[in-house]
């Protein structure tokens, strides 16, 4: 096709799986994550073994870790929708090369590492309640908004996840049975963030309309009579 | 994932007209999904297992003949149409009283029909099914959502040429005409000539175009 300028370009094709590196952050249209968990790992493995050979001071290597790599990987969060066992795993690499060299037992309880400092604890950032706490940030921030296209594709998306979940009421709040039905999505990685820390968050998402008097539906019945993950 | 593919949410979407038992089709692995304005994300052909369960599910709401537990009631969703396949009739739920009215078909020489003024339905068939139709100023342009009962179809290159190809005795709602390309072009063509004919996937605008 041709661009601004006139000249014509040729179209790279792409599997729906496929991840393309946009503004930083590795995307597929189907919306796994595999590649941008990849390579943030990459990178937490190539900052780990610097660290290592670097021999930094221990105030320097605190500074490095928490200013850098941590930074690094924490920019793409908001949209990004790795899961707790990955995030976990992004945490583990960089605890294990860094608490040794900030003067810290690396067998130090990880609760503990992840705790503010007046529980004693470390104030490591924690990747999935990072992630967690910027899905919820941006969903209360562009909840007002129609105009925004950010905010016009998640209450789209929110439409669809009501559509394929079947049931009506607060979107975050529907009985996680309801969960497997939905597809690998952003807005599925929030509730699942949401429901796993008790939240709870109100929308305006429209409910689906019944047809006539008595009418009922379909999912929330077969939940009530037993059909649960199928 | 058998919910999505026929295109449901709500029981009165596979339930009869008269809102007392399921259609008996809805039950079979062959099961047509509705045409829904809703747009449901695209589901294939579930596998045989999650046909069995949603039987097995579908079958805990009603009795061996279809008859559900609770029937449902009035329509709450205003214009509702009810089409009849066996009897070739179409009713309409009066917003005001919310009482069925049929609408009369008047038949035209080359036999299709014509809608005009509603008359007292009288009791809704129990073949009657959920039907979306298009009201334009004139003629009325209708889409119907469920399988319609039909005389055979043919394929044709140009409209024209289907319409000389139907045969003189065929009913007055045509079904599998698949239309590709330009819809003006179509509903100029087919201006006097057809009358509210679609297969229900068209938007309203195309509709009333046509």
């Amino acid at each position: 096709m041709r661009d601004p300028s006139g000249q014509i370009r040729p179209l790279q094709c792409y599997e729906p799986s496929q991840a393309v590196r946009t503004l930083s952050v590795h995307l597929a249209p189907d919306g796994n994550m595999d590649a941008q968990f990849e390579y943030m790992l990459v990178t937490a493995q190539s900052w780990a073994i610097r660290l290592k050979v670097g021999k930094l001071p221990r105030h320097l290597t605190w500074k490095a870790w928490m200013s850098t790599i941590t930074k690094t990987l924490e920019y793409p969060l908001p949209v990004t929708t790795l899961t707790r066992a990955q995030c976990q795993k992004l945490s583990s690499v960089l605890i294990r090369a860094a608490l040794p060299q900030v003067g810290v037992v690396n067998t130090f309880p990880r609760a503990l590492a992840h705790a503010p400092r007046k529980f004693f604890g470390l104030k490591i950032p924690d990747f999935y309640i990072q992630q967690g706490v910027a899905h919820v940030d941006g969903l209360v921030k562009l909840s007002k908004s129609t105009k925004h296209p950010t905010a016009r594709l998640l209450r789209h998306s929110a439409e669809a996840m009501r559509i394929q979940m079947g049931c009506n009421g607060p979107l975050f709040q529907v009985p996680w049975q309801c969960y497997n039905l939905l597809d690998h999505s952003w807005l599925k990685s929030t509730w699942e963030f949401v429901h796993n820390f008790g939240l709870r968050i109100d929308d305006d998402i429209p409910d689906l309309q019944p047809w006539r008097e008595c009418d009922v539906l379909l999912i929330p019945t077969f939940l009530q009579l037993g059909y649960v993950g199928q | 994932m058998c919910r999505l593919y026929l295109k449901v949410s709500w029981l009165s979407e596979i339930c009869s007209g008269d809102g007392i038992r399921i259609i008996r089709r809805f039950f079979e692995h062959s099961a047509i999904p509705v045409t829904s304005d809703v747009r449901y994300p695209i589901q294939g052909d579930p596998p045989k297992g999650a046909w069995i369960i949603w039987k097995r599910a579908l079958q805990r709401l009603c009795n061996n003949n279809q008859v559900l537990h609770q029937p449902l009631g009035h329509w709450v969703r205003s214009p509702a149409w009810l089409y009849d396949p066996v009897s070739e009739r179409l009713f309409h739920q009066a917003e005001t009283t919310r009482e069925y009215q049929q609408v009369r078909t008047r038949r035209s020489r080359n036999s299709w029909a014509t809608f005009s003024n509603p008359v007292d339905a009288g009791e809704i068939p129990k073949s009657a099914l959920p039907a979306t139709v298009i009201p334009g100023q004139n003629p009325m342009m209708t889409g119907f959502s469920e399988l319609l009962q039909t005389d055979g179809m043919h394929r044709a290159d140009t409209f024209l040429s289907f319409l000389s190809g139907i045969n003189a005795e065929a009913r007055w709602v045509v079904q599998n005409v698949e239309i590709v390309g330009d819809w003006e072009s179509w509903a100029s063509a087919s201006e006097h000539r057809l009358q509210g004919v679609s297969d229900g996937i068209s938007t309203s605008r195309e509709l009333l175009a046509g």
